[in-house]
């Protein structure tokens, strides 16, 4: 309630600021008309009306600014600003008090215009220093004028026509120089001061208020040099013909000013156009992944992220993988949007734009309601595909763990104790031959012979269940092994292999296995070509046999379970098998 | 000869130190893990080490680390390697990568009294000593466009004797042949595959191997 009460009566300032403002121009225009000077008449002709057009900008800019949005007091300044720059009109009016008022005030609306740009474009200084800084100007002025006005005596420098300084203290005519030239300095400080304070905003704000800083940094550009110009040439430090060629321009640049504040409020306001344009680049846009840069580019805010809401009340982004909202008071802020009362997502955004334009992210939320719909399913299919995926892959895993349990089991056990039997027949062996009992020789030697065959057969399934060679040696040894095995003369190509993830190496060595059982079996082929390499972030095997061509992939179950184990890992496999042209079965595999 | 085993099942250790003392050969200590078979042939050095290539912790090849470690601290020390799987690879790199008195042998070979003492017999005498299944299968691994292929078959039966360690004496005994026929045939073989002759036993083993070993 007291922020509404402070809005309504600021407004009612406002107006009268305005109301002031314009009285004063045309009492500025009129002042000019009255002047029987000859060169009150070119100031009728060029500069007055150029003068009051200015002024007369700020203000209704200003008011402006203020009516859309009334709890920001930028318009409200931009407006003071208007009205302060009359101040100088002041003098047209023939009569001494008004007249060195208007003199030592002269240059209030520079303060005015430092107060404007500390604060732009929130209006209201952010912290301790700022609001300092802002005090630190006004005092900075008020310093000047109380210098200026009880000092300056034209009559007593020799000018018999000027009008009497009611204000002046008599002896004191010696300080007005030298207080111009301290006034001189100290407003140049001042500007590079605000110039500094507004770089260092700059520097650190977010995308949406660079928006609306940028215009008003550039319109700032040419005053700015043209007061340095015109400070230095007053204090004798350049030739003062750059004040003389400067002067037509100062009017020139400030006329400048209002427009670049003004494209700065307006650039939120293009936001609001904005979402038209975005619903009717969403009705033409199919495709997704897309939808995060369009809102993005539509509420100015490059970091804007994009987060989905699945039935469970967990968020996703458009690739469905998990996402948590950012809590409140982490620096970002977040925009829900609703559909028949339900969260359909959540826009994160930099907070600036709330203040900036309250209501701009919810209207692109909004219009874009049907597409974020669309994503939000499909995030959630993803999503859903994602845990199949990652449920495949820890059955895969859990899997092969399994194998290498087993084979390890038999290793260590059967194996090992065969062997010992072996061993223990060789010796029963070898006593019955001490006896003589050849007989019993020939049995245990019979025994010996089958115990080695059963030792070959567990072997080999040992090995089928799970290659030893391939944990201990990696792919290059283990596809070695199959070569040897395989009943077709096998070419092997590789580069140096590194060691990859045990699924991996998996993954190829099943690969190669399956397509050489295959060729074997079906194709009829002379040779068969291996490679493996690696391509960027994929390992990468090719197995191409001269054989018949013509395989059937989805008929073999080892060729769909080989297909199965690659695509688990985020692999592809692709086969090629013409007939009478060979089969070649390459995959693709993420490897790291 | 004295020998030291070293493996992490005591039923086959129990066996095996059985049979070579039946074969009248001293077992100088016993093992279960390479850590302290080290220890043991740092206390009292024996001439052969009876190595399991899989052994605790890791259960993938102690056998080579230890072989590797053996015959770095005691060049003399003969390290016969055994093994459940044929594995080719492993073989090679083990035969290859070390400069003499080192076997590799399948685990069910002990069973053949003889060989085990042949084989320990060369390994004391600083020569090599290769598995014959590994050797069959480097040699009867199907290629295309080898120059193994233009082997004849008494040629392939002389190169499968060379990879397994054997000197061309041991050949001319065991294929009937005079040894000057064997040095002419391994002649003839080096010359077909590209390989520099050596007299050098072990040398020989590894340019062989080298050569059937490669991809």
């Amino acid at each position: 309630m007291k922020k509404l009460a402070s809005a309504v009566s600021r407004k009612h300032v406002h107006y009268a600021v305005v109301g002031a403002g314009v009285v004063a121009g045309l009492l500025e225009v009129l002042g000019a008309a009255l002047n029987r000077n000859p060169d009150a008449r070119i100031n009728l002709l060029i500069y007055t009306p150029i003068e009051v057009l200015v002024g007369w900008t700020f203000l209704f800019v200003g008011l402006a600014a203020g009516r859309r949005r009334p709890d920001n007091p930028i318009g409200l300044l931009m407006s003071i600003f208007g009205l302060t720059w009359f101040t100088y009109a002041l003098q047209w009016i023939h009569s001494p008090v008004p007249f060195y008022v208007g003199d030592a005030f002269r240059n209030v609306y520079l303060a005015v215009l430092a107060h404007l740009y500390i604060v732009y474009p929130r209006g209201r200084p952010a912290g301790r220093f700022e609001r300092r800084a802002v005090w630190g100007v006004y005092f900075w002025f008020g310093f000047t004028v109380l210098t200026q006005l009880p000092t300056n005596d034209p009559v007593s420098n020799g000018c018999g026509q000027c009008l009497r300084n009611p204000f002046y203290i008599p002896g004191t005519s010696w300080l007005n120089h030298t207080m111009g030239n301290v006034g001189a300095y100290g407003t140049l400080v001042v500007a590079v001061f605000v110039l500094a304070v507004f770089a260092w905003h700059w520097s650190r704000a977010s995308a949406p208020v660079r928006r609306a800083m940028t215009p008003a940094a550039w319109a700032a550009l040419p005053v700015f040099g043209t007061l340095v110009a015109q400070t230095l040439a007053g204090v004798g430090v350049v030739p003062s013909q750059i004040q003389a060629v400067t002067v037509p321009f100062e009017w020139l640049t400030f006329a400048i000013l209002p427009v670049g504040l003004l494209i700065g409020v307006l650039r939120t306001r293009l936001g609001r156009a904005a979402v038209g344009d975005l619903v009717v680049e969403l009705s033409r846009l199919p495709v997704t992944g897309t939808l995060r840069d369009s809102l993005a580019r539509t509420v100015g805010d490059p970091t804007l992220e994009l987060a989905l809401a699945l039935p469970d009340g967990s968020y996703v982004d458009s690739r469905g993988a998990g996402l948590s909202l950012p809590p409140p008071g982490s620096g970002r802020s977040v925009t829900a949007i609703e559909a028949d009362g339900r969260p359909l997502a959540a826009l994160i955004h930099d907070p600036a734009l709330n203040e900036d334009d309250p209501g701009l992210v919810a209207a692109a939320g909004s219009a874009a309601r049907l597409a974020l719909e669309n994503e939000r399913l499909q995030a959630e299919v993803r999503a859903s595909l994602e845990e199949v995926r990652a449920s495949r892959a820890r059955i895969l895993e859990a899997a092969d763990a399994e194998r290498q349990r087993l084979e390890r089991d038999i290793h260590d056990g059967a194996q090992q104790r065969l062997v010992a039997l072996g061993v223990a027949l060789k010796l029963a062996r070898n006593h019955a031959a001490m006896r003589g009992d050849d007989g019993l020789v020939v049995e245990l030697e019979a025994a010996a012979g089958q115990l080695k065959d059963a030792l070959s057969e567990l072997r080999d399934l040992a090995q089928g269940i799970h290659p030893a060679v391939l944990s201990r040696a990696g792919i290059g040894p283990a596809l070695r092994v199959l070569a040897e095995l395989s009943p077709i003369p096998v070419d092997i190509k590789h580069g140096p292999l590194d060691r990859y993830p045990e699924r991996v190496e998996a993954a190829v060595y099943f690969v190669v296995s399956e397509a050489l059982t295959n060729a074997a079996k079906h194709s009829g082929a002379r040779r068969v070509e291996v490679s493996v390499w690696r391509d960027r972030e994929f390992l990468c095997v090719d197995v191409r046999d001269d054989g018949s061509g013509g395989a059937d992939v989805n008929r073999g179950s080892g060729l769909v379970g080989m297909t199965d184990r690659v695509s688990v890992l985020g692999g592809r496999v692709e086969t090629s098998s013409p007939p009478g042209e060979g089969t070649s079965i390459r995959a693709r595999i993420p490897c790291e | 000869m004295r020998v030291t085993v070293a493996d992490d099942s005591a039923l086959f250790r129990a066996g095996l130190i059985r049979l070579l003392e039946e074969a009248g050969i001293t077992v100088a200590a016993e093992a279960s893990d390479g850590v302290e078979l080290l220890n043991l042939i740092a206390a009292d050095k024996p001439d052969v080490v009876i190595v399991d290539i899989r052994m605790p912790p890791t259960l993938t090849d102690e056998g080579l680390t230890a072989a590797r470690e053996i015959h770095r601290r005691w060049p003399d020390v003969g390290v016969l390697v055994l093994s459940t799987y044929v594995d080719t690879a492993f073989a090679t790199e083990l035969i290859t990568r070390t400069q003499r008195s080192v076997g590799y042998l399948l685990k069910d070979r002990v069973q053949d009294t003889d060989e085990l003492v042949d084989a320990l017999g060369r390994l004391h005498k600083g020569g090599s000593v290769v598995d014959p299944e590994v050797v069959a299968r480097l040699i009867g691994r199907r290629r295309t466009q080898s120059p193994i292929e233009q082997l004849s078959e008494r040629e392939r039966e002389i190169l499968g004797l060379m990879a397994q360690g054997r000197s061309n004496q041991a050949i001319s005994a065991r294929l009937y042949l005079s040894e000057r026929t064997v040095e002419s045939h391994v002649g003839t073989i080096f010359a077909k595959l590209g390989l520099e002759p050596t007299a050098d036993d072990h040398r020989r083993v590894m340019a062989v191997l080298l050569y059937l070993g490669r991809p």
